[in-house]
């Protein structure tokens, strides 16, 4: 196992696995954070003390995910700096001012208002406390584009030049709103809120079956199970469009992700392969099952068009094969099960399954929901690793690669920083499950009544 | 060129006030967080954690925001000493992680000791990082190319052992400071005692630095004087008026000060930047590498000044305003949110 002891190798481990953890966290940061959004907007304008009560159920774990969101992050920013010195050196002169972006503008602003938005029900009136609960999700949105926006240029390195070394910015602009931005952004956005509503939905179903607080947790399913009938199948578009993008701007990537080795000659269509175990050696697929003219009607939308094979790219610029082949397809499956999920639920409204005396019965539909908040987890990592391993070998995509991006730590310091964060993320991730578990568990506070200067609310029937 | 310079320059200003932001502000809710693990009274500890509850996630963004910006106005610090101080700097990584998990769980817990003691010690460790990453940066670094030309473990010197136990006398007559405003009663009382004791201990500390950085001739370029032994004029003014300003914090104290002695405290810091700042320039990483060698290009820079520099006021105003709400002395009962 060379692999163990390459350098290289373990940065990139350690990277893959601090930034899956992370982005757990914000995902359901950016989404709840509008669902926020939705129950105060709902609570001021109907006075109804049920979403006063949402508002601050739902903010309890908002703000544990926050904190392990915040203190997983910190380590990614200055991972850059530690484990990929030479790239940083390179790129600071772009990288860094979207990273200064994010701290400046979406960090400090999420800071200030965080505090105010749950601990300030008492200090600051109705409008002032609504203005913080938008600037928050506002902040939290924002983030993800400047993040995104840095990714996506490493994905499609636009609006300038490497010189002496050193990346020069010609044109500000295009630098920042590359190619491949729009429908990432999209895409990651879309993802987060899907996320966020399935697990509020599955959180809301779970006291549905207990029979407890069912018309309290009706309201919010029904806020999840509408906004996921419109994001569900929206994402599902969205990706599409997301792959006919990266088929233009990464052709390699894209013959990677489909195992797709020989170009389809013209007038003819490619197969997409369904299942495929790919054999790099002789550049052939070992065993696949295969669909014709698919790839080709994905990939370009016409039966026919042309969609370039691994082949056509030098051995030493292919991407890896099996990772983004399967974490694609399973992206792509949960994907599909989510706008299934999201249909039965309508199908099952319309014939009265969600009256507060029959919606207890619906064990199974509140169990699909479970199931489609932990593959929206699943799909969201998966999507990463289709885009992060799809890049390589490039770290700046055609221009710096990988392996020149590293600084030369030796394999005691990485194994020391990569074990530290096995360790500590494992017993992160466990607290964080079992406080959230205990917030779920424990319910709303049914009693609870506004402050003083706080509209009184009143308490309507289901 | 001389525009240049003087860009370079303005960063290297901005970058010593977000590190200063940085070190004052987290240091006293660090500070308050050492001094937790002195307090036995468990409604004490509590107050102490509340007094910082509002602020911490605040403060700790000056360090998200210093990165940014060390990443971008000087890319080559960046992606050099960070590689260089590997362990210290992923050391600071875990202490924090421990630390917020410590202060936020700890609301939500049934038995808060746990929770209190992890983050009491995951501020002594946090401020241990703080002093281990400044010392190995302050003590100088060599470079080949891009890459670091020294050890895994050069960071950990007597020269940064001292530093760092300097942090710890500094951040915890920060924190009694800080608490002296915050509190009331005994809790105030007891830190009005703290305040004294952790400033006669940082004055000491600094006093003790000096003479070592004196004595090695090789840390001459801390002190403005590259390569020789002694201290330099401006770094022994800078150093006095320092020691003036923990002298009127402990004076304000004995008077009965609320929020003077913290004033008092966050003027010394500036000293002590002054002396270090101003002696060392023009370097940014010695003994070597200046702020015009590792700085980005002049357009760069100047993008960035419109962008980021301007944010800096907003960012200002409404940390003033969410500062502003949660003024006024720590009341348990208050904060059934
Ligand atoms: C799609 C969104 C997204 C993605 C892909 C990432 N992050 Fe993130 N990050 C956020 C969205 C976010 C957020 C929602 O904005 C967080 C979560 C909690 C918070 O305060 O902000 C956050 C927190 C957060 C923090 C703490 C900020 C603070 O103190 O307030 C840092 C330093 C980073 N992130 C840096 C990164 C880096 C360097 C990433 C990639 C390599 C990264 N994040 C991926
Ligand atoms: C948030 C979700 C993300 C996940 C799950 C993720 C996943 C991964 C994975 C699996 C790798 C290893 C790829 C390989 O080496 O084969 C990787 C590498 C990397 N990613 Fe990401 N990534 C995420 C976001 C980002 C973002 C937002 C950025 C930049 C702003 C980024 C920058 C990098 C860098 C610099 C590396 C290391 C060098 C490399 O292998 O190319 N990642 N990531
Ligand atoms: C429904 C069908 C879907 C399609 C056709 C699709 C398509 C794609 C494609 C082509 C990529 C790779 C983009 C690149 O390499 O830059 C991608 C990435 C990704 N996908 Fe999907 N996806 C789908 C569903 C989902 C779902 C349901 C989620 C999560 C809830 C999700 C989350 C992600 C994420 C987080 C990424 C990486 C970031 C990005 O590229 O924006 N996807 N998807």
């Amino acid at each position: 196992m060379e692999y163990l002891t390459d350098p290289v190798f373990l940065s990139r481990l350690q990277f893959a696995l601090t930034t899956a953890f992370h982005i757990t966290f914000p995902t359901l940061s950016i989404g709840l954070g509008l669902y926020l959004v939705i129950v105060e907007w709902l609570w001021l304008r109907t006075g109804d003390l049920d979403y006063y009560r949402q508002f601050r159920f739902w903010s309890g774990p908002f703000a544990i995910n926050f904190a392990v969101g915040i203190v997983t992050g910190i380590p990614l920013e200055f991972q850059f700096g530690t484990n990929w010195g030479p790239f940083s050196a390179t790129i600071g002169n772009f990288f860094g001012h979207v990273l200064g972006f994010e701290g400046s503008m979406a960090f400090m602003l999420e800071a200030a208002f965080f505090y105010i938005m749950l601990f300030g029900w008492k200090r600051v009136g109705p409008k002032m406390h609504f203005f913080s609960t938008i600037m928050v999700a506002f902040a939290a949105s924002l983030s993800a584009f400047w993040i995104l926006a840095a990714n996506s240029w490493m994905q499609t390195p636009t609006g300038g030049h490497i010189e002496n070394g050193v990346f020069i910015v010609d044109d500000y602009l295009a630098a920042i709103f590359s190619p491949d931005l729009p429908f990432a952004f999209l895409h990651m956005h879309l993802a987060c809120l899907e996320v966020s509503l399935f697990v509020v939905g599955a959180v809301s179903g779970l006291w549905i079956v207990w029979g407890k607080n069912v018309a309290f947790f009706l309201k919010s399913f029904r806020i999840a199970a509408i906004a996921a009938l419109v994001c569900a199948p929206l994402q599902a578009l969205v990706g599409d469009q997301n792959g006919l993008e990266i088929a233009r701007l990464q052709p390699a990537k894209v013959a990677g992700i489909e195992a797709h080795w020989e170009t389809n000659p013209p007038g003819t269509g490619a197969f997409w392969n369904l299942v495929a175990w790919p054999d790099t050696e002789n550049e052939r697929n070992s065993f696949s099952i295969r669909i014709p003219y698919m790839l080709s009607l994905l990939v370009t939308h016409s039966p026919t068009g042309t969609v370039p094979g691994l082949k056509e790219f030098p051995k030493e610029d292919r991407p890896p094969i099996i990772i983004p082949f399967y974490s694609f397809r399973f992206m792509v499956g949960i994907g599909f099960a989510m706008v299934g999920v999201a249909l039965w639920t309508v199908w099952e409204w319309r014939k009265g399954g969600l009256r507060p005396e029959n919606a207890p019965g619906r064990v199974w539909l509140f169990r699909a929901w479970g199931a489609m908040a932990l593959g929206g987890y699943l799909a969201v990592i998966l999507g990463w690793i289709t885009r992060e391993v799809g890049r390589q070998p490039w770290m700046l995509y055609g221009l710096i690669r990988t392996a020149d991006g590293h600084s030369n730590l030796t394999v005691g310091q990485l194994w020391t920083s990569l074990a530290g964060f096995v360790v500590a993320y494992t017993i992160l991730g466990c607290v964080f499950v079992i406080f959230m578990a205990k917030l779920f568990k424990k319910g709303p506070d049914m009693e609870e009544l506004p402050p003083p200067g706080h509209a009184r609310g009143r308490v309507t029937a289901a | 060129m001389d525009g240049q310079i003087s860009l370079a320059d303005a960063w290297f200003g901005i970058l010593a006030l977000l590190l200063w932001l940085y070190v004052f502000t987290d240091g006293y809710d660090l500070g308050a967080g050492i001094l937790c693990l002195h307090e036995a009274d468990p409604v004490h500890r509590e107050i102490m954690a509340e007094s910082i509850d509002g602020v911490w996630h605040a403060n700790q963004t000056w360090l998200v925001l210093l990165g940014g910006v060390l990443f971008g106005a000087f890319p080559l610090v960046y992606g050099t000493v960070l590689a260089a101080l590997y362990l210290p700097a992923g050391f600071l990584l875990f202490a924090i992680m421990a630390r917020g998990i410590g202060l936020e769980y700890r609301m939500k817990a049934d038995n808060k000791l746990p929770w209190s003691r992890l983050f009491g010690w995951g501020s002594v460790a946090v401020t241990l990082a703080h002093g281990f990453l400044l010392g190995g940066v302050l003590q100088g670094m060599d470079f080949d190319g891009l890459h670091h030309a020294g050890g895994a473990f050069d960071w950990f010197s007597p020269f940064t052992i001292l530093v760092a136990a300097t942090f710890l006398c500094l951040y915890a007559f920060l924190g009694a400071a800080w608490l002296v405003w915050k509190t009331e009663g005994p809790l105030q009382h007891q830190s009005r005692i703290w305040s004294v004791r952790y400033g006669a201990a940082t004055v000491g500390m600094l006093v003790l630095l000096a003479g070592y950085i004196a004595l090695d001739g090789r840390l001459g370029f801390l002190v403005g004087r590259p390569g020789q032994g002694g201290l330099g004029a401006f770094f022994i003014l800078s150093l006095v008026v320092a020691v003036f300003c923990a002298a009127f914090s402990i004076r304000s104290i004995g008077k009965g000060g609320e929020v003077l002695p913290l004033v008092w405290c966050a003027l010394m810091l500036v000293a002590v930047f002054v002396a270090f700042g101003g002696s060392l320039y023009p370097l940014i990483v010695p003994p070597r590498l200046t702020i015009e060698q590792a700085a980005a290009p002049p357009l760069m820079l100047k993008i960035m000044l419109w962008t980021v520099g301007s944010m800096l006021p907003v960012i200002f105003l409404y940390n003033a305003y969410h500062f502003r709400l949660v003024r006024g002395k720590v009341r348990l009962e208050d904060e059934t949110h």
